[in-house]
């Protein structure tokens, strides 16, 4: 529960003095067991840190000497919103016990484990993705995690020491029986929540300084631009050439792109589809993936991105296992399709981290398998009175860009490989929707 | 008074006017982008496909029964935007080499404020044979039309990837009947991480194509 109150006092001066820190007590979260009380508050400093934020946490008990850490946490991936008003990351974490001067009521204190609340309720009452839990969680769907911290808690006591964290946050417990996938509710998973509390843990939730309303560290992850992006995909791009040799196949074909293999890898067709659909992987170090659609004029398959084409940037981002992870920017996906005669290589890129995010998160991802596949079969009606009307690659494109919009799924943009008179791909312009214009799609080369 | 009466009696007509949701037919394009209209079968074109239709082969069977549902309400979960539709509903069995392997027929009469929690849901785009354009009605000879509808199973998913069964309508001898073939689309995702992934299959075989001859 969360709670506007002041800190102030010996050992808050204590505290900001020796470690350097300034106590932001405008909002303290407060969790209360039997046992003690913990407060949980923002930490700033002078000169921001922009790779990490720190809290505050005391417990006080009747009975025993009061504790206090400092817990720094290191995000690992862009801190996303809620609709409940929490939020989404993945981060690692140091816990530094707070030392105290001699005499002090407040002693120095042995590292313990860190007990945090997760939540899943969903912006519409159902079940949601996992998320750190915030005050307007459904109490019955919220349960308690515990972690153990590593020897040395943390290995030093100066806060103001910038390294990265030594404890790893573990994955998001959304499915316990088989560890998860942090960050994608992939379904599953909520039921049998441990909530083994032991009586010597800590417990807190990190409290990201957005949520206090003050000046403070944005977590950056230097993203680059989309387009120089596809302009560098020289790596990508000899495959991208094979499967324009595939547009009028009757399967689908595809390659995926692991950072730690040569080339690419091709994909396989999914168990039970003999021809229509690939089976594209998430996961390791996979980035970029590339795949045809079956030839339109033989097929009942559609010459554009599905709505799941375009998640898959969003699966790929949260599967992938490098530390750090690479930009948003660098994952990818594209469809070369044969329209109307002519080949073409769409790419799909987040363009608006944030956004992508927030509807992958909290708004696509909280959706039912039923009402995925409702969604998709709306798409799919708009792109077949396209195709009954032969229009051309635009019109496609313009109902994707205004189905994404129509539905709320925003920072993402499509763009459309171009080729060089020896047929070869030269350069990537993006693909621009403005509804109000002469032309709802233009083109605008890339640089 | 009275033309205060008379006033306010024209202020609800004007009203009532504007609450009226456009009917619009089906094929008539820019499906479901206006807000709270009814996309109407106006053809009666989904009529066709009503009824029970059964493809046998030795013990293997595929039952079909397919309702049509006038003016059913579509709310986007994500925008919140709704519309109305007429829609094809239904449940199917299938049996193989003499094993049941999924059976909801018992479904049929259940009513759900969402249509799709049927098994099999759809039919909003109807797809007619046109010569100048062959891709359009595979397959479809003059006078034949075409419906794909959303295919479920219980307990069966595979995660990104959902399934599209097409029908097409014919006439043969006489007899009335459906073709019917089921396909998987979207993009099925594994996490490369994970040794021995596993995905559910569906009891209908895929990509095979089902004569179903009308009961």
């Amino acid at each position: 529960m969360a709670q506007k109150s002041n800190v102030s006092g010996r050992g808050g001066e204590f505290i900001e003095n020796r470690y350097g820190v300034k106590i932001d007590s405008s909002l303290i979260n407060v969790a209360r067991t039997d046992l003690y009380t913990s407060y949980t508050m923002y930490l700033h400093r002078d000169e921001q840190p922009t790779h990490y934020f720190e809290n505050l946490v005391i417990e006080v008990t009747d009975t025993a000497d009061t504790k206090a850490y400092v817990m720094q946490y290191f995000p690992r991936t862009p801190i996303s919103q809620t609709a409940d008003e929490s939020f989404i990351f993945e981060y690692d974490y140091t816990m530094i016990p707070i030392e105290y001067e001699q005499g002090s009521k407040v002693t120095i204190n042995d590292c313990g484990d860190v007990t945090v609340t997760f939540c899943n309720n969903g912006p519409n009452g159902g079940e949601g993705p996992t998320h750190i839990a915030g005050p307007d969680c459904d109490p019955n769907k919220q349960w308690e995690v515990t972690y153990l911290v590593g020897e040395g808690c943390g290995g030093d006591t100066d806060p103001s020491d910038p390294g990265p964290g030594n404890n790893n946050f573990p994955p998001y417990p959304n499915n316990p029986q088989n560890g998860s996938n942090p960050g994608y509710p992939h379904g599953g998973g909520g039921a049998g929540h441990g909530n083994n509390t032991p009586t010597n843990t800590t417990i807190t939730n990190p409290l990201p300084c957005y949520k206090v309303q003050v000046d403070c560290v944005e977590v950056e992850v230097m993203e680059t631009d989309p387009c120089d992006e596809l302009n560098n995909m020289n790596k990508e791009k000899p495959y991208l050439n094979v499967l324009r040799g595939e547009t009028t196949s009757h399967a689908e074909h595809g390659y995926y792109f692991d950072e730690g293999i040569p080339g690419a890898t091709e994909a396989e067709l999914q168990t039970q589809s003999s021809l229509a659909t690939l089976n594209m992987p998430t996961g390791g170090t996979i980035y970029g993936s590339s795949h045809t659609h079956p030839y339109m004029q033989t097929t009942n398959r559609l010459p554009m991105f599905a709505i799941e084409d375009i998640m898959w940037v969003g699966k790929a981002y949260f599967a992938n296992t490098k530390n750090p992870r690479p930009p948003m920017s660098k994952f990818f996906n594209t469809l070369t399709v044969n329209i109307n005669g002519t080949n073409y290589h769409f790419a799909i890129k987040v363009e608006n981290r944030g956004e992508f995010l927030n509807a992958y998160n909290n708004k696509y991802g909280v959706l039912s398998p039923l009402e995925k596949s409702n969604l998709e079969d709306l798409l799919a009606i708009k792109y077949t009175e396209i195709h009954e009307n032969g229009g051309n690659f635009k019109k496609y494109v313009e109902a994707l860009y205004e189905f994404l919009e129509e539905e709320g799924i925003n920072g993402i943009g499509i763009y459309k490989a171009n080729l060089n008179s020896n047929n070869d791909i030269e350069n990537w312009s993006k693909l621009v929707y403005d509804p109000s214009g002469q032309e709802a799609i233009t083109e605008e080369e890339c640089e | 008074m009275k033309t205060t009466i008379t006033l306010l009696f024209l202020t609800t007509l004007c009203f009532a006017c504007k609450a009226q949701s456009p009917i619009l037919p089906k094929e008539g394009g820019d499906y479901g982008e206006i807000e709270g209209a009814y996309y109407k079968d106006t053809f009666n074109d989904l009529d066709r496909f009503e009824g029970t239709w059964q493809y046998t082969n030795g013990s293997t069977e595929f039952k079909v029964v397919l309702q049509k549902k006038e003016m059913t309400q579509y709310i986007s979960p994500m925008s919140g935007r709704s519309f109305y539709e007429d829609l094809l509903i239904g449940e199917y069995r299938y049996t193989e080499s003499g094993v049941e392997k999924v059976n909801t027929l018992n479904l049929i009469t259940n009513t759900y404020t969402n249509a799709f929690e049927h098994y099999l849901a759809g039919g909003r785009d109807i797809t007619k044979y046109n010569p100048s354009l062959p891709g359009v009605c595979l397959g479809c000879n003059p006078g034949e039309i075409k419906v794909s509808l959303v295919l479920r199973e219980p307990n069966v998913e595979i995660p990104g990837a959902y399934i599209r069964i097409y029908f097409r309508h014919f006439v043969e001898n006489g007899v009335e009947k459906l073709e019917a073939e089921a396909s998987m689309y979207g993009n099925p995702t594994y996490n490369i991480n994970d040794p021995n992934p596993t995905f559910d299959e569906y009891s209908l075989p895929l990509d095979t194509t089902f004569i179903l001859v009308k009961q």
